[in-house]
């Protein structure tokens, strides 16, 4: 009895399916946030920019709020200035070069995360539970901006119109596959555990249910089917496109 | 990880087809207590309401307001002009 009251005080260390999830939240939240503060400076509007600020907060703050918990698992605080090896989507390894490319990350990624951080909602996890609630919360207005603004350059001219959709191309399979393939194991087995509320082919259909009504109005076609995702340069440890 | 700066504005603009400026404009009323009225806090330029209601959160973010809202000021009707 003490011994399972102890178990279920303390998350296994060697719990790799729960860990990769924290992983690829913190890590991603926290690229997020750096790539939109790089823009704090350079949006097209003034407005524009400090909505990128208080965005670039969000997201770091979320991912604050995050490593912490990798002491559950490593026995040992980490910072992410310390991570060598971050498990984040390749989008996010380089600044965005354009304003578009800024509103395809906040329309895609973000919203990934945040499908992600929904199905963590009920979560049997507590500590991932309490701060999914609240991350969830302060999201509605990121989906907000990327989608107006989506629908803003799409509207923009041509010009605007093929910058975006260029952007959009870009990212699309990356952060579709970031849920993981049909039948993911780890995410198979975090929704058995109640971690999650969702399986891969949930999730996916959620985010794709958010994201393609927006792209069908704006008149973007969509850049590649589930069908052709590209799984054989899939990183599944790092959940992200191999190079 | 590649943390170079980020393009400039001027760069970004020109690749995206032309500057991108907001001329609606919307005044945003708030207050922070159920017993006092709306007052105004301020004024966003946004073409889209959406990003209207971003912009107004996240600049006018000084206080926990209970209530924010925008009213277009074209619909504003002058009883005395200054």
């Amino acid at each position: 009895m003490v011994e399972t009251a102890a178990a279920a005080a303390t998350p296994a260390k060697a719990d790799p399916a729960l860990f990769a999830l924290i992983q690829t939240l913190a890590d991603n939240k926290y690229w997020l946030g750096r790539r939109y503060a790089e823009w704090c400076t350079a949006a097209p509007a003034l407005e524009a920019a400090v909505a990128a600020a208080a965005m670039a907060q969000d997201e770091i703050g979320h991912a604050r709020s995050q490593y912490p918990l990798f002491r559950d698992f490593t026995g040992q605080d980490v910072e992410p200035e310390g991570r060598t090896a971050f498990h984040s989507l390749r989008a996010l390894d380089e600044p965005f070069r354009s304003w578009s490319e800024f509103v395809a990350a906040n329309f895609l990624v973000d919203t990934a995360l945040t499908v992600m951080f929904e199905a963590a909602y009920d979560s049997s996890y507590d500590d991932l539970r309490n701060r999914a609630r609240r991350i969830v919360g302060e999201e509605g207005i990121h989906w907000l901006h990327g989608k107006a603004w989506v629908q803003r350059l799409a509207t923009a001219g041509a010009g605007s119109h093929r910058s975006l959709s260029d952007s959009l191309s870009r990212i699309w399979a990356e952060t579709a596959m970031w849920f993981g393939p049909e039948s993911d194991a780890e995410i198979e087995e975090l929704r058995r555990r109640t971690v999650l509320d969702r399986d891969s082919e949930q999730l996916r259909s959620a985010y794709l249910e958010r994201v393609l009504p927006v792209m069908d109005t704006s008149a973007i076609a969509t850049p590649m089917g589930m069908a052709d995702l590209p799984w054989d340069r899939w990183d599944g440890e790092r959940r992200r496109l191999k190079g | 990880m590649n943390t170079s700066p980020a393009p400039t504005a001027k760069q970004q603009s020109s690749e995206a087809g032309g500057w991108i400026e907001d001329r609606k404009l919307w005044e945003v009323y708030a207050r922070r207590k159920y017993d006092e009225p709306l007052y105004q806090v301020g004024t966003v330029a946004a073409d889209d309401p959406d990003l209207g209601r971003v912009y107004a959160r996240t600049i006018f973010n000084e206080f926990p307001w209970i209530e924010m809202v925008l009213i277009p000021r074209d619909t504003i009707i002058p009883v005395i002009e200054a």
